[in-house]
């Protein structure tokens, strides 16, 4: 297994690994990711509809899959694995607070966390398996080893993985890779470089 | 009417997140679904909050909701004569 490439985005900083992509001063995160948005020229109006975490885990998904050739890969054959410690908290109180007067259908479908892999499922075509942990702290190994299963069990060449945690909108992080079943790639995919990889 | 038609631009814009779009990029007699300006069927469960929250209208018959819905001249023709 291999790394592709990878994104984080932290602290208004969007990096690949090897460069600082995208810098904002606006802390804010929806606004730092609808600028970066607007600056790349992406055209997927769903995007506005998003929840915070939901743009967090799309933009960094956008920065993977940036120069792959798609079409190397089947729909069936690209899978997601993703983990987080906050669920969708902070969503799961704004649907709360708009319970009081009447429910928000727009927010309570954002109250499943596993709803930001849909969205990238729907921009990028993919029809992968796909699964979402929540786990108290960020753990490499429940990623790695959930990754080398799909991998082992199933027709899948390609996983996008990572951590995707959104608590406020000046505390959010992503950390994503792109991983091949191949021996080729930026570097080996172990439990190591998925801790130690950081921008 | 033209008034109304205005402030539920507005409010349609500000309620399903259409950042991208303007209130005049919008047309009075656009289908709003569709190949119109193709909101989809949790936009269909904001409109019916906004009718309800917005000018005390209760939509609860889908069929209804799909003629109500139609456009934005329809919402205002309904609006106007239930409220």
């Amino acid at each position: 297994m291999h790394i592709l490439k990878y994104c984080f985005v932290s602290d208004a900083e969007i990096s690949d690994g090897s460069k600082i992509l995208f810098k904002s001063n606006d802390k804010d995160l929806k606004s730092f990711l609808k600028e970066f948005y607007k600056s790349e020229k992406l055209e997927y109006p769903k995007f506005y509809k998003m929840d915070a975490q939901c743009k967090l885990a799309f933009i960094a998904a956008e920065v993977l899959f940036r120069d792959v050739v798609r079409e190397q890969y089947k729909n069936e054959e690209i899978a997601m694995i993703f983990a987080n410690s906050e669920s969708t908290l902070a969503t799961d109180m704004s649907y709360w607070e708009s319970t009081k007067d009447i429910a928000s259908p727009a927010l309570f479908v954002y109250t499943l966390p596993n709803i930001l892999m849909g969205e990238i499922a729907i921009k990028n075509k993919i029809k992968g398996e796909n699964y979402f942990f929540v786990s108290e702290n960020f753990d490499a190994q429940l990623l790695h080893q959930q990754t080398e299963i799909v991998f082992q069990n199933t027709t899948t060449k390609l996983v996008v993985v990572g951590w995707v945690n959104y608590e406020s909108e000046t505390n959010y992080f992503a950390k994503l890779f792109l991983v091949s079943k191949s021996e080729i790639g930026l570097f080996p995919f172990t439990i190591d470089n998925i801790n130690n990889l950081n921008k | 009417m033209d008034s109304l038609i205005e402030e539920l631009k507005i409010k349609l814009i500000e309620q399903l997140n259409l950042e991208d779009m303007e209130p005049d990029e919008i047309e009075a007699d656009q289908a709003l679904f569709g190949d119109g300006l193709g909101l989809d069927s949790i936009d269909a469960l904001e409109l019916i909050v906004l009718m309800e929250r917005d000018y005390g209208i209760k939509i609860t018959d889908p069929n209804k909701g799909r003629e109500v819905f139609a456009t934005l001249t329809s919402m205002a023709e309904y609006i106007k004569a239930n409220s």
